[in-house]
C-alpha cells in the first residue's frame, strides 16, 4: 500500500548539548541512542527507534524519510520515481543507525527524501500489555510523537504532483490565487489517517519551514507555552489556532534556529476525504485563524 | 559596559556583559525585525560599522562569507568587545516599542 507514515526527519544543529537539552530536557523526548556524532530521540509514545535525528552541522533539514508499509513496496515506488525522472539511490541496510534497507531520491524542490521498511523497535515504557496512558518521568513538553512537517519550495504544484500522483498523498487542504483555480500555492498532504505528514508552501528550495509534534490536548499546548517561556524558548506566534487542519498551536525555534511546532487537534482523513480550498485573500486566516494576518517571521524566516 | 549604537537612528544602548546587540536593544525597549534569535535564519544581519564583535553559534547559511565579507553579523548572536556601531539593512528598521519606558531606562543606564 505503499508510504505508511513520516518516520523521521534529520536535521543539523550548531551546538549538540544545546540541541539535548532543548529536545531531551525541554520537548521531552527520550534519547535513544549517540552514535557517530548524532543523537536519536524518539517520543514516548513512539515504538520505532526514532523520529528525529540531531547533527551537527548547521541548520536545516537533511532529509525527510518515511516508512512503507510493505518491504516490497520499495522497489515498486523506486520504479515509480525513476519513472517520474528522479534518480534514485538504494540505501544499504544499516547505512542509517538502526534502519534497513531503503531508497533515497532529491525532489526537484532540492529536498532530500527516504523511503524504509524496516527500523529497529524498541517499544514504550507503558508497553502492549494491560498499559498506563502515560509514562511515569515524563520531562517537559512530553511529546508523545512527531506529527508532521512543512517545507518551502518554488514550485509547490510540482512538489505537490510528486507527493499524490508518485507516492500516492491525498490533499486535505490547498490554496489557490482563487476560487475556481487549480494553480497550487501551497499543500497539505497525508497519507495517514490525520489533516497532514507533511505541507509545502511557497519559498526558496531546500529550506525547512518546521516539523511539529503532536501533543493530546489544547491545555497542554498552552502548558507547552509555559515551559518555552520559564526555559526562554524563543517563541515564533502562538498558543493560536490554524484554519487549516483547524489544529491548536504553538511555533518555536530549537536552539539551532530550526522552527519547531506543537500542534494538536484538527480533523480525521480518511480515503474519500474531500479537498478544502482556501483562497490566497484568505490565507492569514487559514494559517492562523484567531490573528487573521501572517507575520513576516512566519513567512521569511526558514533553515 | 559596550555601547551600541544604531544608525542612521542614532540610538545608543549600553550592552550588559555577553549580551547580544539584540538582546540589548530589546531590554531598552527597542526592536527591530528578527527571526529564530538562534543564530539559524540570517534574517537579523546588521552591519558593522566600528568596533568588534564575537558571535555565539550560528549556521553558516545564516552568515554567508560574502555577508562576513561585506561587514554583516547576526544581531541575535552578536556580542559587543568594544563600543560598536551597527547600520540597519534597508529592509530592516529600528523601532521603539515603550517609548516612556524606554526614556527612563536609556537615561538612568547612560546617565
Amino acid at each position: 500500500m505503499g508510504v505508511m507514515r513520516l518516520g523521521f526527519v534529520q536535521v543539523r544543529v550548531t551546538d549538540m548539548e544545546a540541541a539535548k537539552s532543548h529536545y531531551i530536557d525541554a520537548l521531552g523526548l527520550e534519547k535513544t541512542a549517540e552514535v557517530d556524532g548524532r543523537l536519536y530521540l524518539k517520543g514516548w509514545d513512539e515504538w520505532d527507534h526514532h523520529s528525529v535525528v540531531v547533527e551537527p552541522g548547521g541548520a536545516g533539514l537533511v532529509k525527510m524519510a518515511f516508512k512503507v508499509d510493505q518491504e516490497e513496496d520499495l522497489s515498486e515506488l523506486e520504479k515509480r520515481i525513476e519513472a517520474y525522472g528522479l534518480p534514485v539511490r538504494r540505501v544499504h541496510r544499516h547505512e542509517d543507525y538502526a534502519v534497513g534497507e531503503g531508497i533515497v531520491t532529491t525532489l526537484p524542490s532540492g529536498h532530500v527524501l527516504q523511503l524504509y521498511h524496516e527500523i529497529e523497535v524498541l517499544g514504550t515504557r507503558t508497553g502492549r500489555l494491560n498499559p498506563d496512558p502515560w509514562p511515569d518521568d515524563a520531562r517537559g513538553m512530553a511529546a508523545p510523537r512527531i506529527d508532521h512537517l512543512l517545507v518551502t519550495a518554488e514550485n509547490p504544484g510540482q512538489f505537490t504532483e510528486f507527493f499524490t500522483k508518485v507516492l500516492d498523498f491525498k490533499i486535505s487542504e490547498r490554496v489557490v490565487p482563487q476560487a475556481g483555480s487549480d494553480e497550487i500555492l501551497g499543500a497539505w498532504l497525508y497519507r495517514t489517517n490525520t489533516p497532514h505528514d507533511i505541507a509545502v508552501i511557497p519559498g526558496p528550495n531546500g529550506k525547512l519551514h518546521h516539523f511539529a509534534f503532536w501533543l493530546d490536548n489544547w491545555q497542554d499546548v498552552l502548558r507547552a507555552g509555559d515551559i518555552m517561556a520559564k526555559t526562554g524558548i524563543p517563541v515564533d506566534i502562538g498558543p493560536t489556532r490554524h484554519g487549516i487542519t483547524r489544529g491548536t498551536t504553538i511555533y518555536f525555534f530549537d536552539p539551532a534556529g530550526n522552527r519547531n511546532e506543537v500542534f494538536s487537534g484538527g480533523y480525521i482523513t480518511y480515503p474519500d476525504f474531500p479537498c478544502i480550498t482556501w483562497t490566497a485573500d484568505e490565507l492569514g486566516k487559514g494559517i492562523f485563524y484567531i490573528q487573521r494576518e501572517l507575520n513576516d517571521r512566519f513567512t521569511t524566516v526558514l533553515t | 559596559m559596550a555601547r551600541i549604537t544604531i544608525v542612521p537612528d542614532n540610538v545608543a544602548v549600553a550592552a550588559r556583559a555577553g549580551e547580544t546587540v539584540l538582546e540589548a536593544l530589546r531590554r531598552h525597549g527597542y526592536t527591530m525585525f528578527f527571526g529564530c534569535r538562534r543564530g539559524g535564519c540570517g534574517v537579523c544581519q546588521v552591519k558593522l560599522l566600528d568596533g568588534a564583535v564575537h558571535h555565539g553559534p550560528y549556521a553558516p547559511q545564516a552568515l554567508p562569507q560574502e555577508a562576513q565579507d561585506a561587514g554583516m553579523v547576526l544581531a541575535c548572536r552578536a556580542v559587543a568587545d568594544s563600543d560598536v556601531t551597527v547600520e540597519m539593512v534597508p529592509s530592516n528598521r529600528l523601532r521603539r516599542l515603550t517609548s516612556l519606558w524606554a526614556t527612563a531606562q536609556t537615561s538612568s543606564e547612560s546617565g
